[in-house]
């Protein structure tokens, strides 16, 4: 039985690592590291473009919910 | 941005570097202990334990004995354990051989149990303490572990391993309590944890 | 070889919106499967603290029976809220941010409906496992094999549709959240399979069990729950406030350093343990360093949010997502204190560690994952939440309830720590110490359990449809006279 788990535990030590190393060679091979700030920006998009809420809410002098919120950006 | 490569790298190598200090290691290394034979006394230690032992083992992790009480006796100046007559020294891997699983424990709701055999080596003192806590232990508040025993009718002669119980506690007048095989493995098990033999890594220190 | 943005100019908002809203709708059955079991399993879960609560307040309440026995209500609780509500959850949200991160529709959906019937029948026959006596008593994998076997059956097929996920994503950038995700579907099996391997199936001599059990138990928060935790909060919290996070760089950063750091942790749970004294300072190291990720993670949340703060008034989502940010950051900290051996020979062995615990599972993780769960649910049934002030009621019973919980087991457990390092109080006396701050943690454990129920009902009557199609989202201040022109600027 000691076999079965040096063979199980090695297994996945190559299995995992493998897939791990893979993954980090291949993020860093498409750039995946590069202009981070515009990565920032993937999870909008032209609908939802940045200055936009979306879980809605007032602007900041009114108490009104609005659809489009007006957004403090970066100052 | 160019060092990323280099940081990608070292958080693999930090992973498997956890896996192998914190599993591969202690398998290889902390896994393979073997008893230790004293030569005056042919004394094997950590002991073998008991059939019944064994059985109690499994019934310490059935009732989950492990979220209130702790089986490690720390060094002098990690908390007052030696202090307290827990132990006659801090316990080391070896202790554990015979463990599965080694009840090692994060909380004291109740005291350490590494020497409970030694520190209460009666037989009756478990079953009425497991029965009814508070018999023995005023203001104790662990459970009653009453559903491991049995109430019967007394058949003749009272059972020889019927519990010594004292009004409140006692059952009513013709009745006795017995403790099922459960209970019986269980305290087996618990007057088998005494671990203040010696070792060559843990010599026991003298006597005061 | 760059990247190539996410979103080419050539689509229009229109064309944007339908994406989003067909990629959003594919998810709809695989995650409302998750998140439903999870919603059933907090209830479970909750239940079962009660009691285990009560009995530490009144040890003969429902002793008779070996089924309800402090032992195996305990285990029984944080196995129904770590793997029946907490990880479903987190899946579920993954699977959401995994299919809107990849820009592509949910695919292979059976996969993952297998994977929530296997997920459902584990968890079933491994709480029935614990209560009948089957438990193992190693802490968290107190599962008997034939539950964890199933779990670990339905983490590959989870694993697997993540790999196959990515592979088709739209080309464009990998998202913070998705390093995160990842890293969680990958690190995870890893960790329970060893563990399980080493500990329950063919088990290690016993003197070596307490490393690999902490190093899995520790993991488990670290390399399983933060890093899914973090994603969501990494997405909502730019996406609900409508911009992008303030430092992306830092972000990245604290995504190598958690995985850098975290996975050494686990042996503070044993320090003074018997174990060589390096795997231990090991750890400790690790612990402090864990200072790195979570400080740049806080600074990022709270710079992002800066000059936001009154959105938290309105979004609920914005609300418990902070909230959980927050705590994460508190938690994080407390636990590089606690690793710190002074501290820890007080803290260890009592129950502040419980304070603890709950404070990074449930202020910080579950937080988030109500957070989620608010911001999805609609956006995949086309369904809003029924009531605005069922929301509120939500809010403010778990986050009272959970603040007044921490700091009772926090207070009850250093005056428990001082007394046991000090041999002059005998043992009985140091229970005396936590008995009033426990009974205090019954009451908020009351607090909890009433707005964990107010959670399942909104729950419920979403799914029910009895809120209003879907047209604005739920607010907190929107519930009376709530008149759709008044919504439109």
């Amino acid at each position: 039985m000691n076999a079965i788990v040096y063979i199980l535990l090695a297994a996945g030590l190559v299995f995992f690592g493998g897939s791990t190393l893979a993954a980090f060679y291949w993020a860093a091979k498409t750039g995946q590291f590069r202009n981070l700030e515009d990565g920032s920006k993937s999870i909008f998009d032209h609908d939802e473009p940045v200055g936009t809420a979306t879980d809605a809410f007032a602007d900041k002098t009114g108490d009104r919910p609005l659809r489009r919120g007006a957004i403090a950006l970066n100052s | 941005m160019n060092k990323m490569p280099v940081i990608i790298i070292g958080a693999f190598l930090t992973f498997l570097s956890s896996w192998i200090g914190l599993v591969a290691y202690p398998y290889l290394q902390l896994g393979r202990y073997t008893p230790f034979t004293a030569e005056d006394t042919g004394d094997i230690n950590p002991p073998p334990l008991s059939g019944m032992a064994v059985m109690g083992q499994r019934a310490y992790a059935s009732s989950g004995c492990i979220y209130c009480h702790s089986q490690q006796v720390r060094q002098a100046g990690y908390g007052s354990d030696l202090e307290r007559g827990w132990g006659a020294r801090p316990t080391v891997a070896r202790d554990y051989m015979r463990e599965n699983p080694a009840f090692l424990g994060t909380m004291r709701t109740g005291p350490d149990l590494t020497n409970i055999g030694a520190r209460q080596p009666s037989a009756m003192w478990h079953h009425q303490h497991l029965y009814q806590p508070t018999v023995v232990s005023p203001g104790s508040i662990m459970p009653s572990y009453r559903y491991l025993y049995r109430l019967q009718k007394i058949e003749g002669q009272r059972s020889a391993n019927a519990i010594d119980l004292l009004p409140p506690d006692n059952p009513p007048d013709g009745y006795e309590v017995v403790p099922t095989y459960e209970a019986e493995a269980l305290v087996a098990y618990l007057l088998s944890l005494n671990r203040n033999y010696p070792l060559p890594e843990a010599p026991e220190p003298p006597q005061q | 070889m760059s990247a190539t943005p996410a979103h080419p100019s050539t689509t229009t908002p229109e064309m944007d919106k339908a994406e989003r809203a067909l990629i959003d709708e594919s998810t709809r059955i695989p995650v409302l499967l998750f998140f439903g079991s999870a919603v059933f399993w907090l209830l479970v879960g909750t239940l079962f603290a009660l009691l285990a609560s009560f009995k530490m307040n009144a040890p003969h309440f429902l002793d008779q029976w070996g089924w309800l026995t402090f032992g195996r209500v305990r285990p029984a609780h944080l196995n129904a809220v770590a793997y029946g509500w907490a990880a479903p959850a987190g899946i579920g949200v993954a699977l959401w941010l995994m299919a809107r991160l990849c820009r592509t529709p949910l695919r292979h959906s059976k996969l993952l409906i297998c994977a929530a019937l296997f997920w459902n029948i584990g968890i079933l026959l491994g709480i029935f496992g614990i209560l009948s006596g089957d438990g193992r008593s190693i802490e968290w994998l107190e599962f008997p094999n034939y539950a964890s076997l199933m779990l670990f059956v339905a983490f590959g097929l989870i694993a697997v549709w993540a790999v196959i996920m990515f592979r088709f994503r739209q080309p464009g950038h990998v998202y913070v959240s998705q390093w995160y995700l990842l890293a969680a579907f990958l690190w995870f099996p890893w960790l329970y399979s060893t563990a399980n391997i080493l500990l329950n199936f063919e088990p290690i001599q016993g003197g070596a069990q307490g490393a690999v059990n902490w190093w899995y138990g520790h993991n488990a928060l670290g390399l399983w729950f933060t890093p899914i935790g973090l994603a969501a909060a990494y997405y909502f919290i730019p996406k609900v406030i409508g911009r992008p996070i303030h430092s992306y760089y830092l972000s990245i950063l604290g995504f190598w350093s958690l995985a850098l750091f975290y996975s050494w942790n686990g042996m503070h749970h044993l320090i003074g343990g018997p174990f060589p004294a390096w795997m231990v300072s090991a750890s400790v190291v690790a612990s402090v360093m864990m200072f790195i990720p979570v400080i740049t993670t806080a600074i990022n949340h709270h710079m992002t949010v800066r000059g936001n703060f009154g959105a938290l008034k309105w979004s609920p989502t914005l609300r418990f997502t902070v909230f959980g940010a927050m705590c994460y950051t508190l938690s994080s900290v407390q636990g590089s204190l606690m690793a710190i051996p002074s501290l820890n020979k007080v803290t260890h062995f009592t129950h502040y560690t419980v304070g603890h615990a709950h404070l990074g599972l449930y202020a910080f993780f579950t937080m988030i994952m109500f957070g989620s769960m608010y911001y999805i649910t609609p956006r995949i049934v086309g369904w809003e939440w029924p009531s605005a002030r069922l929301i509120r009621w939500h809010f403010w019973l778990v986050a009272i309830g959970i603040g007044v919980m921490v700091v009772a087991l926090t207070i009850g457990g250093i005056l428990q720590g001082i007394a046991l390092l000090d041999p002059g109080i005998t043992f009985m006396a140091t229970l005396d110490y936590t008995k009033p701050w426990l009974l205090l943690r019954s009451g908020s454990g009351i607090l909890l359990t009433a707005g964990h129920i107010v959670f399942a009902v909104s729950f419920t009557l979403l799914l029910l449809k009895a809120g209003s199609k879907r047209t604005e989202p739920t607010l907190f201040g929107s519930d009376q006279g709530r008149k759709p022109e008044s919504l439109v600027p």
